[in-house]
């Protein structure tokens, strides 16, 4: 028998057993092509997916490749029907490919007969496509390029496309690298990305997308929009350019709910491009009248849907994608990969290692016992309630006070969802509140102080916790709040809660009412920190006292 | 040697080997034993006899023996002047089989002269040559042991499946459609495949038709199961494939037609074929045939296969490409068959000679560890023993299966395991025991706290209850004999006796008990009422429905018949097939009405009043204005018909 780190199943889970001894040399083969799921302690789950195998061969491996990996690395036989199907998967990838035509424009074409009868045939595609030119190809109305790939990828037939772009209304835009050096894979990442016309960049979390972002731009020369989830990150972006770009203050422009610039280099929130008016994304319209020469878009995963549909009349410009997953919790992954394009760059696994599996914060559910009449209270309450009731119980504030009190002096965060509690909290531990309503520019400077040291204690509510960057904090008590989309609040997690330069691991409280809704949703919780890695534990807030 | 006069005349000069190697071959001939040459060769004359042993020549033979039959070719020299070496063999085989005889001139046994065998114009003395292509056969043998072990993984959790959750048995005998998805779901393959895992139990035993509790009967796993699932993963395989190699039942016939019209369901009694072994076999035994580092070619192999089995053996069913295509198939799914060569296995199989051990080396090892994660799964890295597989099944839902298992752990899953009698202790010690990482802290948390919540709420059966505000009181009730009462709290008690019995012998005792109504209220009842007690009916609405339902259809039924009876001519004035047909014919050209008396499939006697639109292929086509619709009937089951003018 054969003594493979990789057990491949029937069902297109790929299991890797992190402790063999060729499992990073497995890793590495397997990565381009599989999907990371899981990654708890001992067992990674990997899983084969159409996007992923497409993925792979747009970046340049073929169905061999990866039939060798999994033949090489497989401690069992590979079940045969999923070889097989491994392969006709692969090879559907490019069969349809979309040129520019010196006289037809836009053409769609395909050498093989059946498949492009098949396509032509497909509701899915009525309205895209004009005349028939010749048996292999077809006119396709310019502006349905978008909209024929995204229809192409669910019949399953998606198309290459090298009808190319246009360049944009040209920028000057230089590096500057002083003090500071383009990391090697930063430039493989921004060269891959320009080689490939348009793509995703998937990189960690810490590694660096906003400088892999400032090299494209510097490669496209062109006036850019960068697309930020929010105000405070797009205020992170303009920092970064500033300080890394020939930029000036005066060719960066802000698109926010707050500022409505437009500058060569003009950075836009989701939120604000997918605000209505009377109906309409008037935002949109807006932007979609530049002739930008790029298109930066970050946190791809989180891309919400109006955008997709700006994204798809704008695909005669090259668009760059950058995020640390590519899965969606909506599912979306296949307009992102027809839409933005395909992956063009990973991450070396060296990376991956330092930020994805090694435990990077030590997580304590601490469980909360309501008091008598709680329990009372909450029984008899209208389902829709509850949850509110059971996070906000006053017991949970008695236990932050302990754990705030017992890591005192460390910088510490507050997490919370209900403002009532938030600001009760507050009042008690004598500490700034955050909350939805706090201006940016108090945000910022209170930020600031904990970063500098100023103070050691914040109490946030969810909605300011978006994308803050802190790496600062030790300690972080979440007394409510369920995490939305788990898999992006672990990785914000993540980025919260660093290893410390003293080697001192980042603690993660979340407080949970027993026997409540309030459990069931942390059984989630613990689900996915867990698969992401992280070490957790359960206690009773009895014991926080004799907590290490 | 003189020139024998018949056939037992040749016989008789026979050597005993050469009757032995007959017998062999014709093993037909000698059951009974004949009691001499003349009855052997009385025997081996007989159209079934000589029909079982055309079946075993290939193509050239009956071409040769079609030669001699027509007299191209009379004597051995001839043959061997035209068609040389092959031809001499193949007419050495024909005479050993007793099809041909003669000495100088050659003669077919009789009645096969008047026999015509279709056969291609042309057929080469040489068998036509296998599509091949070279192979890794170490590469087979792994692939071939991971169909195999992917098998008997499949079979046991099929019946596993089907242990607690059996699928009814059709009226017809087979599976049901829908629970055959449901199988091919469970089981990840296709529904071919999943039949092909049933009918490969049936045939091995390990499931049969049992009375069910809930709904008749169901197809349920045997006692065979349940000593083959303990035993190790090649023996069980052993047993798997050999029920498979002998089995009769074509599952590439599933969801065709029986005569009837009826479409073949898996398990349906219609799939068996008594010749599929033998036809299974040659196609096994044709790729026995290649050297161990070819196989079949990938595009070209199975089509020379079929070519290669149509000379070989013509009128045998396994030159049927079907048939070739769907053995090599169900031989891959087997592991029997891999990439289109023999297994070592395969080859074992075939001769029947340590099979168990050639499969042995290429099955997973079996594994009693599992290793247990935070995410509250548990991964078992090979098939896990039956042992700790039943348990942890017990306790875990399965959430991905394959060589490997993924176990994940839940609220439901470990309540599953308190409700079958197990302690929080036992689950954590048999945890630890069977992981090889240790116990999460979370999980361990996870087992206690539901152990905790476990049965703080009860629910249990009682047919009706005494309570008192008196604690006391109560205890003087307990104490009363016959009331068969449990006390559940300091003021309630229940028994399972019938509240008219608890009540006559409370009050018997001197106790003046109140009858309390379901809402809490008091009722006052009369010591001396009786009271059955009511069961539940249907609604009154639906039943309703279904009367004028009814009455209706008998309401049709009456008038049609009437008006028949009303329109029935004194006597049928055509009643031969013959003048039934010109009657309909001439009613078609008048368009007029034609009372028809006539028996239907089952044999029962009807009338009807219709008017005739076309006669054809021995049915007739007529429309029926009493139901507005047109019928058919079959010509031979008119009886008479008349005329009515409508």
């Amino acid at each position: 028998m054969h003594d493979g780190p990789l057990i491949v199943q029937s069902d297109k889970t790929l299991l890797l057993e992190v402790d063999h001894a060729n499992a990073p040399e497995c890793r590495k083969a397997i990565a381009p092509f599989a999907e990371l799921e899981r990654s708890p302690e001992h067992v990674h789950t990997y899983r084969l997916t159409n996007l992923g195998l497409w993925n792979a061969r747009a970046a340049g491996h073929d169905a061999e490749q990866v039939i060798d990996a999994l033949l090489k690395y497989s401690r069992y036989a590979v079940p045969h029907s999923l070889l097989i199907d491994v392969a006709e998967t692969m090879a559907r990838f490019g069969r349809l490919r979309l040129d520019k035509h010196p006289t037809h424009g836009l053409v769609l074409s395909c050498t093989d007969r059946a498949v492009f009868e098949e396509v032509l045939r497909s509701k899915r595609v009525a309205g895209m496509l004009g005349d028939r030119i010749d048996p292999e190809s077809v006119v396709v109305h310019p502006s349905q390029r978008g909209a024929l790939k995204q229809a192409l990828l669910k019949l399953g037939w998606p198309a290459e496309d090298f009808a190319g772009y246009v360049d944009g209304e040209a920028h000057e835009i230089d590096l500057v690298e002083s003090g500071w050096q383009l990391r090697d894979y930063q430039s493989q990442a921004a060269d891959a990305f320009w080689d490939g016309g348009s793509g995703v960049v998937v990189l960690p979390c810490g590694a660096g997308k906003t400088i892999v972002g400032a090299a494209a731009m510097a490669r496209a020369q062109a006036t850019t929009l960068i697309l930020v989830t929010n105000t405070v990150s797009a205020r992170q972006w303009r920092a970064e350019l500033l300080k890394r770009t020939s930029l000036t203050e005066d060719e960066i422009g802000e698109y926010s709910g707050q500022v409505k610039q437009i500058r060569p280099v003009t950075i836009a929130t989701y939120q604000v491009l997918t605000t209505r008016r009377a109906g309409a994304y008037a935002h949109l319209d807006v932007l979609d009248g530049h002739d930008w020469g790029l298109i930066i878009y970050d946190e791809v995963h989180l891309l919400p849907a109006p955008v997709f549909r700006f994204t798809a009349d704008l695909q005669a410009r090259r668009r760059l994608g950058l995020t640390a997953t590519l899965v969606r919790e909506d599912g979306r992954e296949g307009d992102v990969f027809s839409l933005i394009g395909p992956k063009r760059f990973d991450a070396p696994w060296k990376d991956i290692e330092a930020q994805g599996w090694i435990a990077p914060a030590d997580c304590v559910e601490v469980r909360v016992t309501l008091s008598e009449g709680e329990r009372m209270t909450y029984a008899t309450a209208e389902p829709d309630i509850r949850y509110r009731l059971a996070a906000s119980s006053p017991e949970k504030t008695r236990v932050a006070e302990q754990l705030v009190a017992k890591h005192a002096g460390e910088p510490t965060l507050v997490i919370g969802q209900f403002i009532d509690q938030l600001d009760e909290l507050g009042a008690d531990l004598d500490a700034p509140v955050i909350k939805g309503e706090t201006s940016i520019k108090e945000r910022e400077r209170l930020f600031e102080e904990f970063r500098s040291g100023q103070i050691n204690l914040l109490v946030v509510s969810k909605v300011a916790n978006f994308s803050i960057d802190l790496p600062e904090a030790a300690v972080a008590i979440q007394v409510s709040g369920s995490f939305g989309s788990r898999q992006e609040e672990a990785q914000r997690l993540g980025r919260l809660l660093r290893p410390k330069a003293d080697g001192r691991t980042a603690r993660f409280y979340a407080l949970v009412a027993r026997d409540t809704v309030d459990a069931e949703f942390a059984q989630n919780r613990q689900r996915f920190l867990a698969e992401q890695g992280y070490a957790y534990r359960i206690i009773d807030a009895d014991d926080v006292a004799s907590l290490d | 040697m003189s020139e024998p006069r018949s056939l037992a005349d040749a016989l008789r000069g026979w050597t005993n080997e050469q009757r032995l190697h007959l017998f062999e071959q014709r093993p037909d001939l000698i059951v009974p034993a004949p009691r001499n040459s003349a009855q052997l060769a009385s025997r081996a004359t007989t159209i079934a006899s000589l029909m079982r042993a055309l079946d075993l020549l290939t193509a050239w033979d009956l071409q040769l023996l079609k030669e001699i039959r027509v007299g191209t070719l009379s004597t051995p020299a001839e043959v061997t002047q035209h068609h040389g070496e092959h031809g001499r063999r193949s007419l050495d085989r024909l005479t050993s089989l007793a099809l041909v005889w003669g000495g100088d001139s050659l003669r077919v046994v009789a009645p096969l002269r008047e026999t015509d065998f279709k056969m291609a114009a042309a057929v080469d003395p040489v068998p036509p040559q296998l599509a091949t292509s070279q192979i890794d056969p170490t590469l087979v043998a792994r692939m071939g042991g991971g169909a195999a072990f992917d098998f008997v993984r499949r079979t046991e959790v099929l019946l596993d499946h089907w242990s607690t959750a059996p699928p009814g048995v059709l009226k017809a005998g087979g599976l049901g459609v829908r629970e055959l998805k449901n199988a091919a779901a469970l089981l990840e393959v296709n529904e071919h495949e999943a039949a092909l895992i049933i009918e490969v139990a049936g045939e091995a035993r390990l499931l049969d038709q049992a009375a069910s509790r809930t709904i008749g009967t169901a197809w349920t796993p045997t006692e065979v199961f349940d000593s083959w699932v303990v035993q190790d993963l090649a023996t069980r395989w052993e047993h798997l494939a050999t029920a498979w190699l002998n089995s009769v039942r074509l599952v590439a016939a599933l969801r065709t037609k029986d005569n009837s019209g009826k479409a073949l369901n898996a398990l349906d009694p219609g799939l068996s074929r008594q010749w599929l072994p033998a036809a299974r076999r040659d196609v096994l035994t044709a790729l026995a045939a290649l050297p161990k580092t070819e196989s079949l070619a990938a595009g070209t192999g199975p089509a020379s296969l079929l070519s290669l089995l149509v000379w070989s053996a013509p009128r045998r069913p396994s030159s049927r490409e079907a048939l070739v295509v769907s053995v090599i198939e169900e031989a891959a799914a087997l592991g029997v068959v891999a990439m289109g060569a023999l297994t070592p296995f395969g080859r074992a199989l075939l001769t029947g000679a340590d099979v168990a051990q050639s499969v042995k080396p290429l099955m997973p090892a079996l594994v009693e560890q599992v290793l247990i994660q935070a995410d509250l799964t548990a991964v078992a890295p090979g098939p896990l023993t039956a042992e700790v597989g039943g348990r942890l099944g017990l306790i875990a839902d399965v959430e991905s299966r394959g060589a490997a298992t993924v176990y994940r752990f839940t609220n439901d899953s470990i309540r599953r395991g308190l409700d079958a009698g197990w302690s929080a202790d036992d689950v954590l010690s048999f945890l630890n025991t069977a992981s090889a990482s240790g116990v999460p802290q979370a999980l361990e948390y996870m087992v206690t706290d539901l152990a905790r919540r476990f049965g703080s709420v009860r629910v249990g059966p009682a047919r009706c209850f005494v309570r008192t505000d008196d604690e006391g009181q109560l205890t003087q009730v307990l104490a009363l004999p016959g009331l068969g009462l449990r006390r559940i709290a300091p003021t309630v008690a229940i028994s399972e006796l019938d509240i008219s019995t608890v009540l006559t012998r409370i009050r018997a005792a001197g106790g003046a008990p109140a009858v309390e109504a379901m809402d809490g209220t008091l009722r006052v009842v009369r010591p001396d009422q009786v009271r059955a007690r009511s069961k539940p009916r249907p609604p009154e609405s639906r039943s309703h429905v279904r009367l004028i339902a009814q009455a209706n259809a008998a309401l049709e039924v009456i008038a049609s018949g009437d008006r028949a009876e009303r329109d029935r001519p004194l006597q049928a004035s055509a009643t031969s097939p013959a003048d039934v047909l010109a009657l309909l014919r001439e009613a078609i050209d008048r368009r007029s009405s034609v009372w028809l008396g006539y028996l239907d499939p089952q044999g029962r006697a009807h009338e009807r009043v219709v008017r005739p639109t076309e006669v054809a292929a021995g049915v007739l086509a007529a429309y029926d204005a009493e139901h507005g619709d047109t019928v058919e009937f079959a010509i031979h089951r008119i009886r008479g018909a008349v005329v009515v003018e409508a």
